[in-house]
């Protein structure tokens, strides 16, 4: 299965690219996904995961051919 | 003014506010709200005034530095608008004390600048069912989200956790553009319309003028509102 990445802003791209296709096999979740992109397992839950212009939570399977945005909360002010 | 008139300025005239953090949002936020005319500005924040926060933080200059940011910044609003009544709080907000500071205001603005006391707010704000209208920025990316609490999302359900940052790089166009879309926001609140970011966290990165509006959804397990109905 390929899912469609983009990583937005200054989050960390461990493979070096803003946006790529990861193929990901069995239980595509959002972290199944993460973990295939090379994502260290603490770093994971501060990742904020969008398809569809909706936020998802890290257990929501995804489906062929979806896009996943990714980024990392902001706390400036 | 279609959709404020008569009715609305004599809302925001009865509106109190409070204002948590006055840096980069904080600041512009405050003008523009005095501005607008709201009848109380409650602003609280422990900190002194920084050579670097001058690039964005515009109600100080370089002769405020080592002073107090609070009782500058009220020193600045009463010079533009005399008619606002500002109160000063100059204090770290946390869970002890966080009650007591926000119990007497009618809508809270988020302009601090890390999430542990981010998240303070967000409780506060729930428990005292206060309106909260987040606003926060990084460089040139920049985020909005207005909690209306029993009824939307709050910032826990978009953000369950967040990093720990000592330092955060804020571009002073960036924190004005954030704190602009606050003020309307809050003034759009107060005089009966409905916000646009109830629901939904703006995602906005400056650099490519990128802007999105994420719907969030109610999160069942969030610690802060998930046991509420």
């Amino acid at each position: 299965m390929k899912v469609h990445v983009q990583i937005h802003g200054n989050m960390l791209k461990p493979r070096g690219v803003a946006e790529e296709t990861i193929h990901i096999g069995d239980k595509p979740t959002v972290e199944r996904l993460l973990i295939e992109m090379g994502y260290l397992r603490e770093h994971i839950k501060y990742i904020i995961a969008v398809r569809k212009g909706e936020m998802i939570r890290h257990s929501e399977l995804l489906s062929d051919g979806d896009t996943v945005q990714l980024s990392i909360p902001i706390g400036g002010g | 003014m279609p959709g404020i008139g008569t009715t609305g300025q004599n809302r925001l005239r009865a509106v109190k506010v409070a204002i948590a953090g006055v840096g980069g949002l904080g600041c512009t936020l405050a003008q523009c709200l005095s501005g607008a005319g709201v009848g109380q500005i409650t602003l609280i924040d422990d900190g002194e005034v920084e050579l670097s926060n001058l690039n964005r933080q515009f109600l100080y200059r370089i002769e405020d530095v080592g002073k107090p940011k609070t009782e500058i910044a009220k020193q600045r609003l009463s010079e533009s608008n005399s008619s606002v009544l500002i109160v000063t709080i100059s204090a770290r907000i946390n869970s002890k004390n966080a009650d007591q500071i926000f119990s007497n205001c009618d809508i809270i603005f988020d302009c601090l600048d890390n999430f542990e006391m981010r998240f303070i707010l967000n409780e506060t704000a729930i428990r005292l069912e206060k309106p909260l209208i987040h606003g926060a920025c990084r460089g040139f990316e920049a985020r909005l989200m207005t909690i209306i609490p029993l009824r939307t999302p709050c910032l826990k359900c978009a953000v369950s956790y967040a990093p720990k940052e000592s330092e955060i790089p804020i571009l002073g166009s960036t924190a004005v553009f954030v704190a602009s879309l606050q003020a309307s926001e809050g003034i759009r609140l107060i005089t009966g319309n409905q916000p646009a970011s109830t629901g939904k966290m703006l995602f906005a990165d400056l650099s490519k003028m990128v802007f999105e509006m994420i719907t969030v959804s109610k999160d069942p397990e969030c610690n802060a509102c998930g046991s509420l109905p």
